[in-house]
């Protein structure tokens, strides 16, 4: 299985999955980095081109570590109630 | 005696289609309406992140100098046309060199008031390698690009030749046809759903 294919998959389980977090997004230096949302992420991953398997490799960590820090900031919530 | 492949060369990956559960969600319905040209130009472009952004797509098409044709009547995309080249005469192996798509499309839609569907006709020819080519489709809200754009790159599909002629027979309406081709040896066709205000800016 392809790597894009591998983020692509990640990205529609964490939709699934009811995600709505936004995430700073910047693949290309020449543009700003943006706030997204996971189903714009995915529509950006299927209409850009010329990104290599390591770039999807990238954004894919880049995504799960976006998460794990926001399970985080969720679960010390959860403790303060 | 199995079945093997040719040799051990390293090819390309083959990407696997990621379908949905659901089998209806997998159908591509094209209802083509427009085909709207570009100047190949990637600089209107230079600021595009995001090809279903209505902002960034207004935005470009103030200076990409947009030429919609339709609404369409017909609309072909006919098997690529291929040339082959023989490696080895022994191996009987045959590998692709050149593909070439071509699209077929009319209207019937005139302008019956000052007649600029004549200069259509009459520049196409000459204008059209300037040019790059969308193609939207009314039912879904498909847009038809080239599958090599990413950030800052212009989304038509580019390297057009062709030509547009007037057609008519007997007593139906006058129509245009046109004929264009790309090669996509190393390019290739993509599709993305559009939100609908970034549709109608695009179909103008």
């Amino acid at each position: 299985m392809s790597m894009k294919t591998k983020l692509i998959k990640l990205i529609k389980d964490l939709i699934k999955s009811g995600n709505k977090d936004a995430f700073d997004f910047q693949v290309f230096q020449n543009f700003k980095s943006e706030s997204l949302t996971l189903s714009e992420i995915l529509t950006r991953i299927a209409t850009y081109s010329g990104l290599t398997s390591s770039d999807y490799e990238a954004i894919k960590k880049g995504i799960e570590k976006a998460i794990s820090k926001n399970a985080t900031k969720e679960i010390k919530q959860e403790i303060k109630k | 005696m199995p079945v093997v492949c040719a040799n051990n060369c390293v090819t390309s990956p083959l990407s696997e289609i990621l379908y949905d559960n659901c089998p209806e969600k997998n159908i591509r319905r094209l209802k083509p309406y427009k085909v709207v040209f570009l100047d190949c130009s990637a600089v209107p472009f230079g600021a595009m992140t995001d090809l279903t952004s209505n902002s960034q797509w207004v935005t470009a098409l103030a200076t990409a100098n947009p030429v919609r044709f339709g609404e369409l009547a017909t609309f072909a995309m006919p098997k690529p046309e291929t040339e082959k080249a023989t490696n080895s005469i022994c191996q009987a192996t045959e590998t692709v060199v050149e593909k070439i798509q071509g699209f077929t499309f009319s209207s019937f839609y005139m302008d019956n008031t000052t007649y600029t569907d004549g200069d259509f006709v009459c520049d196409f020819y000459k204008a059209i390698q300037g040019k790059t080519m969308v193609m939207l489709s009314c039912d879904g809200n498909w847009m038809l690009y080239s599958k090599s754009w990413t950030a800052g790159a212009n989304p038509g599909v580019g390297g057009l030749v062709g030509d547009a002629w007037y057609e008519f027979e007997n007593k139906a309406n006058l129509g245009i046809n046109v004929e264009v081709f790309t090669d996509i040896t190393n390019d290739c066709l993509a599709w993305v759903k559009l939100p609908t205000n970034t549709f109608n800016t695009i179909a103008g």
